[in-house]
């Protein structure tokens, strides 16, 4: 019973951690969804050096990992820019940079989803590409876009497990805690592993909910 | 009011049209008929500048809409574009697909555009499906739908794009019979179609393509009685 010991002397490590998660995870996907919306319009757009940059900058995010891309912005605000960054806003700039790329690629293949013929009928009666985009191709793709961006959630919920690389007082970073003053290794892991499970599996539950209920108003 | 002059069309390496002339005069009714792949579709989207040309020239009342530029989308408005796969928007009623482009466009206020629907359904005999989703609706009704959204705009011209050839065989009469009446009632149409009885009946004047060309054109009953080119004739020997 060292686990359940364990969860209830430290939990407000824990609760902290789980805090501090949620938040960074809920803000970078916020961001990243307001980043990744524009980077998507640009990737879609017919203007070339728009539309490279943005193609490179989601490729070059997707092809290096998160762990590098927040140690990055972390010491190199402070070697390039010679700004002390708080280590949570550190995180938090890297993994919405980090999550833009994925939900632009998730904003994307929502609007190409979406039958072509429609796109056609629209401008065929008058409409310009923005009001196509806004009155009949946005409301169609949202249902493909937002369990996605649910998903997506969950995926950021896991990998901001690398922001206690920083020290960003996380779920994982409260797990190190616990096993450095328990002078346990396994049992906390086993916990942690534990909560992170806990938080993704209902909140991939949430998503199916949401993705059931979208479908039903066709 | 619609002059088509020296048109070509490249999809990659194939010529899918070829130096295409024609002109259509207002309140004439154009049918245009050829085996699958000679490019008809390509030829009435190009009118609406879905696709764009590679070389040629397409005056729309007086104006050419290859060179149009912003301008396309007012010139659209005057073309309405009817579609083998209906495409309805599948998120709106029947109200809201028939309303949305007269009141996006400023043609009409909400109340005038409603109105403008609500007498459109009734000569489609669908005003109790007003309020219904595109997905309740069977095929036939969904292309007088589709028909109503595109007639909203008060075109000048409607282009048909095989209108009928996705429907069960018994609701391919109740769209022929709307196509039918607006044609009485003065529309300039083109019709791409593989109903040859109604290009014959509706019909003033029959386009024969193949293979990206013009082949033969003439008044649907010359055409249909007394083909002249050896493709036409072998054309219609198949489909008659
Ligand atoms: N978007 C496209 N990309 C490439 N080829 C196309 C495209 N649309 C049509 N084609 C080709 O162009 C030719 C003419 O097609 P289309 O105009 O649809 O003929 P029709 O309507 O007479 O059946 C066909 O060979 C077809 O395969
Ligand atoms: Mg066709």
């Amino acid at each position: 019973m060292k686990i359940l010991e364990l969860l209830v002397e430290y939990r407000y490590y824990y609760i902290e951690g789980i805090k501090i998660t949620i938040m960074l995870s809920f803000f970078s996907l916020i961001i990243g969804t307001t980043l990744g919306g524009i980077l998507s319009l640009l990737r879609l757009s017919k203007f070339k050096p728009l539309k490279a940059v943005s193609t490179a900058y989601i490729e070059l995010i997707r092809g290096t990992p998160m762990m590098v891309q927040i140690a990055l912005v972390f010491f190199g605000s402070y070697a390039l820019l010679d700004l002390d960054l708080d280590r949570f806003i550190a995180a938090l700039i890297a993994v919405s940079l980090n999550s833009a790329a994925y939900v632009a690629e998730i904003i994307r293949s929502g609007i190409q989803s979406v039958d072509k013929g429609q796109w056609e009928a629209s401008r065929s009666l008058g409409l310009s590409s923005s009001q196509t985009m806004r009155h009949v191709i946005l409301p169609q793709a949202v249902k493909n876009i937002l369990p996605a961006l649910g998903n997506e959630f969950v995926t950021l919920i896991k990998e901001t497990a690398v922001a206690s690389t920083i020290g960003v007082l996380d779920l994982m970073h409260a797990s190190k805690i616990v096993q450095s003053s328990s002078y346990t290794a396994f049992d906390p892991l086993v916990i942690v592993a534990a909560l992170y499970f806990v938080i993704t599996f209902s909140l991939s539950k949430l998503v199916g909910l949401l993705e059931r209920r979208l479908s039903h108003s066709d | 009011m619609i002059r088509i002059e020296n048109l070509n069309k490249y999809f990659g390496d194939k010529h899918v049209l070829k130096n295409i002339n024609l002109q259509i005069k207002e309140g004439e009714v154009l049918a245009l008929i050829g085996p699958s792949g000679s490019g008809k579709s390509t030829l009435i989207r190009c009118i609406d500048y879905l696709e764009e040309p590679d070389s040629g020239d397409i005056y729309v009342d007086g104006q050419n809409i290859v060179k149009a530029g912003k301008e396309i989308d007012k010139i659209r408005q005057n073309i309405g574009m009817v579609f083998q796969h209906f495409n309805l928007f599948p998120h709106k009623t029947v109200l809201e697909n028939i309303t949305l482009a007269p009141v996006l466009t400023g043609r009409m206020t909400q109340k005038e555009a409603e109105e403008k629907a609500i007498e459109l359904l009734k000569t489609m005999d669908l005003l109790d499906k007003k309020d219904a989703y595109p997905a309740s609706l069977s095929g036939g009704q969904k292309q007088r739908i589709a028909i109503a959204r595109s007639l909203a705009m008060e075109p000048k011209i409607m282009l048909f794009d095989e209108a009928t050839s996705a429907l069960d065989p018994e609701m391919v009469g109740e769209v022929l019979k709307v196509m039918q009446d607006l044609a009485k009632s003065g529309m300039t149409m083109i019709v791409v179609t593989h109903e040859m009885a109604f290009a014959k009946e509706v019909a003033d004047r029959v386009v024969f393509m193949a293979d990206g060309e013009i082949v033969e054109e003439n008044t649907a009953v010359e055409l249909f009685e007394n083909p002249k080119h050896p493709r036409t004739i072998e054309f219609l020997s198949k489909v008659l």
